[in-house]
């Protein structure tokens, strides 16, 4: 018995949906809040954003506000070849999709509003809520700045997916997204910054509600885990639903052909009854049971996607908040914060007995955590070092809970820095640790039993740039060091102005039981063309 | 041997004598432009072996202080790079202390000063360039080569040999106009001592009272590429706010 960990496209659709709504909900408040406050005194300088519109009174030599309206975006073209799906490569199978940002910014003396939409044909097809990929409102008030609407918002030091960083789940539906923004989900939010200083300031964070981090439910970007539970589930139900429901309907269709063959054998001579009617009655047997089949399939699959019970985050109960203060001191860059909110992997038990007891529906749950967590950047022996430590306190302070996750330290620590000839380094090392460990697995279905209790990745990145910056080639690899699981991400790419081609790869391997590795199926080679405007 | 030992004498004199000199021309023409903060946009020009050309649009605002320079870089184009905002601070006699937001991660990053002699932005300047116009007079040893014509201006040929051996070039070559003290070229030599680069600063105009080259171009004599920057809008003495250099403006891009 362990966690299960499944994610359905429905529960997603109806979180997103609901963080829509919840978004603009958030943003008329921000815009209704931010509109009977005083404008700070602006203090105009400089030659303005060019995304604001500015440039021709720039042109001028007018040193202007910056403010105006403006619109930025991108285009992108990619197609992908997954390699494990062909049996030579001629018959690989492309998929390419057109995708377009637009940004629209609206800046005033002390207000700007941001818009992005993201547009594709699997968004306008299968998830039109998600074409507002972020929606924002700030006004800055001198010292006191407030914002709000669907945001991305980054906390810590670390480079990628650090501990601290908790405010926005990441989508996981599509591990070939390699950039860090664009995996992250924008969620509503209120906050404000008050400046404490040059370098100093302190900050607080509330969210209305709450969203996991999107795992796909099937695919080739499926977790095996997913997978096999989904696929034993399954089994098990249309083993049930095939002898309780459709067995007599099988009966019935068998004896009806039956009943046929006898008929055809009173009318005809034996010996034409033994070759046309038994074909006859075969094709109706199998077409019937085949049509029985695909019946109890369909229900199959439709009560193991409803047997999942996935509470509805988007409430008030789910509601998160943190405050966060930064500072610099003495060459070094800190970071100190307080997080209350939900663990954004769901758990549930796969007790037998609770899911009879429960009306064979598996309760989903997310469970609550405090987080205190400090980071600190700084600058030693030419490497840019970022660190970052996290104690995630959960409920389970006994640590015997099975339905509830221990109570877990988590870090990272990283550097970056440039070597010769254009090259640079960037190497990040991140991880947890379970506490009270030795509770883990008493319990009659804890979600943590056979799960490590120490979970360590490292990720190291090396790029070089030539020929004026209009060739870039990088290396990326993520190595799991419990499990061995390995992902390397080799791009070539070529810049011309504002296009860029790109050729990609992610190559999955070290086993199918670890984190990385069951997505050897996944391997792929990708070639985008963008263009930013 | 009197003889001899007189003309060593007067040889190592002249020598002293024209170095001193030598450095306060340096002096004179680094510590030129008087301004407590100077603002500019500047258009780059990269242009390849080929002729191909890609552009890049940079303000830069710096300001004076008793704590050192504050120097603020936007990128504004291409569109690829726009919204990267890149801050230091100097602190005499420690480290600098520099942060650069990048739009693609989403956050202020602390970094440390790179390879100096690292390409910036791709141009055919390097970090080093970049900031060669607030080198320590000091940081070389400065010889007076001859006086001669360029471009009808009379002007100082100087050659600076930097102490450091670390440093990216073995000698620069200047010439220095005399009658403005700007830098109108300056040859510099690699470690083998083989012509690597050339400056060029041209379109020298009064702005605000101060003769200021608009056209700075770098080529490169080996790989036979060039970069010019050409300052679209340049103003002395703007009022810059104090929040302007400070990480939560690099993040929010207001001061």
């Amino acid at each position: 018995m362990s966690a299960i960990k499944l994610y359905t496209d429905e529960s997603n659709k109806t979180a997103r949906r609901t963080g829509s709504r919840l978004a603009i909900l958030v943003l008329a408040v921000s815009i209704a809040v931010f509109a009977v406050l005083p404008a700070a005194a602006e203090e105009g300088f400089g030659f303005g954003d060019l995304s604001a519109d500015t440039e021709e009174v720039s042109g001028a030599g007018t040193l202007a506000p910056a403010s105006g309206v403006g619109v930025a975006g991108r285009a992108d073209y990619d197609t992908t070849a997954f390699f494990a799906a062909a049996d030579a490569v001629a018959d690989t199978p492309l998929s390419g999709i057109p995708t377009a940002r637009l940004d629209f910014k609206a800046q005033g003396a002390s207000v700007d509003a941001a818009l992005r939409l993201k547009i594709n044909e699997a968004i306008l097809n299968d998830s039109p809520e998600s074409l507002l990929d972020e929606a924002s409102v700030r006004i800055d008030l001198g010292k006191l700045d407030l914002e709000g609407g669907l945001l991305k918002r980054s906390w810590g030091k670390a480079d990628n997916e650090g501990p601290l960083d908790v405010l926005n789940p990441y989508d996981r539906s599509d591990l070939s997204v390699t950039e860090i923004l664009d995996r992250k989900i924008a969620q509503p939010m209120l906050c404000a910054t008050v400046a404490l200083g040059s370098f100093s300031e302190l900050e607080a964070v509330f969210l209305p509600g709450f969203e996991g981090h999107r795992i796909a439910a099937e695919g080739i970007w499926a977790p095996a885990a997913v997978r096999s539970q989904k696929v034993a589930a399954k089994s098990q139900i249309y083993d049930g639903l095939y002898a309780s429901n459709y067995a007599a309907a099988w009966s019935a269709a068998y004896s009806a052909a039956y009943a046929q063959i006898l008929a055809l054998n009173s009318a005809l001579t034996a010996a034409q009854a033994s070759s046309a009617a038994t074909a006859q009655a075969e094709l109706a047997i199998t077409s019937q049971s085949s049509a029985i089949a695909a019946q109890a399939d369909a229900a199959a699959d439709g009560m193991v996607a409803d047997m999942l019970d996935y509470p509805d985050t988007r409430t008030l109960e789910y509601a998160q908040g943190g405050m966060r203060f930064t500072t610099t001191l003495a060459g070094a860059d800190l970071g100190f914060q307080y997080f209350y909110g939900s663990l954004p992997t769901p758990v549930a038990s796969a007790d037998p007995g609770a899911f009879v007891a429960n009306g064979y529906r598996v309760p989903i749950g997310y469970n609550r955590y405090h987080q205190a967590g400090v980071d600190l950047a700084t600058v030693l022996l030419g490497l840019n070092l970022r660190a970052e430590l996290a104690a995630n306190v959960t409920e389970d302070l006994e640590g015997d809970d099975p339905l509830t996750t221990n109570p877990a330290v988590a870090w990272a620590l990283g550097f970056d820095r440039d070597l010769f000839a254009g090259i640079s380094l960037n190497v990040q090392g991140s991880g947890s640790l379970r506490l009270l460990d030795d509770k883990v697995g008493t319990g009659a279905s804890d979600v943590e039993k056979d799960t490590e209790s120490v979970k360590t990745r490292v990720l190291a990145t090396i790029m070089q740039k030539l020929l004026k910056d209009t060739v870039e080639w990088k290396m990326t690899a993520v190595y799991d060091v419990q499990d061995g699981g390995l992902l390397l991400n080799p791009t070539l790419a070529f810049i011309a102005g504002d296009a860029r081609i790109e050729a990609k790869g992610g190559y999955f391997t070290g086993g199918k039981d670890s984190d990385l590795g069951q997505f050897a199926d996944a391997s792929y080679a990708r070639i985008s063309f963008s263009y930013a405007f | 041997m009197k003889r001899i030992a007189i003309a060593a004498l007067l040889s190592i004199g002249t020598t002293l004598l024209f170095s001193q000199n030598a450095d306060e021309i340096v002096r004179a023409s680094r510590d030129r432009i008087k301004s407590e903060s100077v603002s500019t946009r500047s258009r780059m020009v990269i242009s390849s072996k080929d002729g191909t050309t890609t552009e890049r649009l940079v303000d830069q605002y710096a300001v004076e202080g008793p704590g050192g320079r504050k120097t603020l870089i936007v990128f504004q184009k291409p569109a690829s790079v726009a919204g990267t905002r890149f801050l230091t601070i100097e602190n005499p006699g420690k480290s600098d202390d520099r942060w650069i937001f990048l739009p693609a991660l989403g956050k202020v990053r602390r970094v440390s000063a790179g390879e100096g002699s690292g390409s910036f932005m791709g141009s055919d300047f390097s970090y080093d360039d970049v900031s060669s116009a607030d080198r320590g007079v000091e940081e070389d040893a400065h010889v007076l080569l001859r006086e001669e014509e360029l471009d009808g201006k009379a002007c100082w040929v100087i050659e600076s040999k930097p102490k450091d051996s670390g440093y990216q070039y073995s000698r620069m070559v200047s010439w220095i106009q005399k009658d403005s003290s700007i830098a109108r070229r300056i040859e510099m030599f690699d470690k083998k001592g083989a012509l690597l680069k050339i400056l060029e600063l041209g379109k020298i105009e009064d702005i605000q009272g101060r003769l200021t080259p608009k056209t700075t171009k770098m080529a490169n004599a080996q790989t036979k590429t060039s970069t010019t920057i050409e300052v679209e809008i340049l103003k002395y003495d703007d009022k810059i706010p104090e929040g302007v250099f400070t990480t939560r403006y690099l993040e929010t891009g207001r001061p």
